[in-house]
């Protein structure tokens, strides 16, 4: 492991002004003082001994590529990054308040009614693979939580961690926090950002990394004004995003572990997967059309095979939407505007047959 | 070699929240994967391993700044 092995010189180097601790296991983690995105896997935090954050490392959008959006150049950057804080520390102490989150509702994930199970030490004595309570699982805690509850479920639970290309932003993984484009009419272009600033703050808050910019995207409110301030060339530049109230629709959920709870009461445990527009074409299909790629076979993931949905089918209407929705865009519908015990007409083709299905809501 | 190979190789490497690790080392099960993980990281002077509180103590005493990593 590169990282707790490090080979790379600069990385050594820098490794040494700090004090490192490795965290292999979710059990008994500081909920309210460790706040990050429980669905990577390979997250880092730079602090002050006073547990001030200075901030956070680890990105992440897709399944298969983990590496597409971090890089050890982005990880060299936002070490020495931390370092330049720690050297400004206490003075900059304001400024770092907002990197602390707010109180969680349980202390610690052994908490929550599913996870119970789980003791604060690993059992190295025995299956202690099994005794590891991973991070992912704190997000499907509470997801959990909160439908057996028959609450709604948040736009925070349901789009955590907005990625930059909520607002329109594409970051180099290689650099620390430097705009590569602002996609036209996004938001990010229409507050002026422009391919080469470097975003020094967001909402005052100084920003090391890709991660510490979805930080405040996961707290901000919908709609929301947020400030950026960015170096261009050698001009300090303050920069204004209006967010309209639905800014996080265009985030992706597909690829997080959190998303399978999801899946199992709004889907009846399928995995849906939207058809490729080559495919589309030679099917003649338009608008709702995603493949069931995947189908629960056992105990309480089994609902939509019960329901009569096998893998292969396309759904071309879910509870009378026809429009081209992405699985996330679907899964947000479900969790907006159903309720747990719903029964759903679904309608899907298999071959060339279209049959119309009810699928109950869990 | 580059970052971004580097990072590759350091997100396969782990033995822990990875399911495409495992499989890259088939030939041990998860649990001794995780042992191993142990024995190395006990033996590692830079770093603390599962002990956060250790870790804050540390840097008071040498007024250095944490790297916290979960992996």
């Amino acid at each position: 492991m590169q990282v707790a092995r490090p080979r790379n010189l600069k990385l050594k180097r820098l490794l040494k002004k700090f004090v490192c601790v490795r965290v292999v296991k979710g059990n008994s983690l500081n909920l309210e003082l460790f706040q990050f995105d429980y669905d990577l896997t390979f997250a880092a935090f730079f602090m002050n001994a006073d547990r001030t954050i200075y901030g956070r490392y680890g990105t992440r959008s897709s399944q298969e590529k983990p590496e597409s959006d971090i890089s050890m150049q982005g990880l060299l950057g936002a070490l020495e990054g931390a370092l330049e804080l720690h050297a400004d520390f206490p003075a900059n102490r304001k400024s770092l308040a907002g990197k602390q989150g707010g109180k969680p509702r349980f202390p610690n994930p052994e908490r929550y009614p599913t996870l119970k199970r789980y003791t604060p030490l690993l059992n190295y004595g025995g299956k202690v693979a099994q005794s590891c309570l991973h991070c992912h699982m704190i997000n499907a805690a509470e997801i959990e939580l909160l439908r057996s509850k028959k609450a709604p479920l948040p736009d925070k639970i349901l789009y955590p961690w907005p990625l930059p290309g909520a607002l329109g932003l594409q970051l180099s993984p290689a650099e620390r926090a430097l705009v590569v484009n602002a996609a036209p009419a996004s938001a990010a272009h229409e507050a002026g950002f422009r391919h080469g600033d470097r975003i020094l703050s967001l909402e005052g808050q100084p920003i090391l990394s890709t991660a510490d910019i979805q930080w405040v995207l996961h707290n901000a409110p919908a709609p929301a004004r947020l400030t950026a301030v960015v170096k261009r060339a050698e001009k300090t530049i303050r920069l204004k995003l209006e967010l309209d109230a639905d800014w996080r629709k265009s985030t992706d959920i597909s690829w997080r572990g959190s998303t399978w709870p999801l899946r199992r009461m709004g889907f009846g445990a399928m995995r849906l997967e939207d058809v490729w527009d080559g495919d589309r074409k030679k099917r003649g299909l338009e608008g709702m059309a995603l493949w069931v790629r995947h189908v629960g076979q056992y105990g309480i993931h089994r609902t939509a095979k019960d329901a009569g949905f096998r893998k292969g089918d396309i759904v071309i209407e879910f509870d009378g939407i026809r429009e081209r929705l992405t699985e996330s865009e679907l899964l947000v519908h479900i969790f907006r505007n159903r309720k747990a015990g719903d029964l759903v007409p679904v309608k899907v083709l298999r071959g060339k047959k279209r049959i119309s299905l009810r699928l109950p809501l869990r | 070699m580059t970052g971004k190979l580097a990072l590759t190789l350091l997100l396969s490497a782990s033995a822990f929240f990875f399911a495409g690790a495992l499989a890259a080392e088939d030939k041990k099960d998860r649990d001794t994967l995780v042992r191993d993980d142990l024995s190395e990281m006990r033996d590692s002077d830079l770093w603390i391993y599962n002990d956060v509180e250790k870790g804050f103590e540390l840097a008071r005493k040498t007024s250095k700044p944490l790297l916290i990593v979960f992996r």
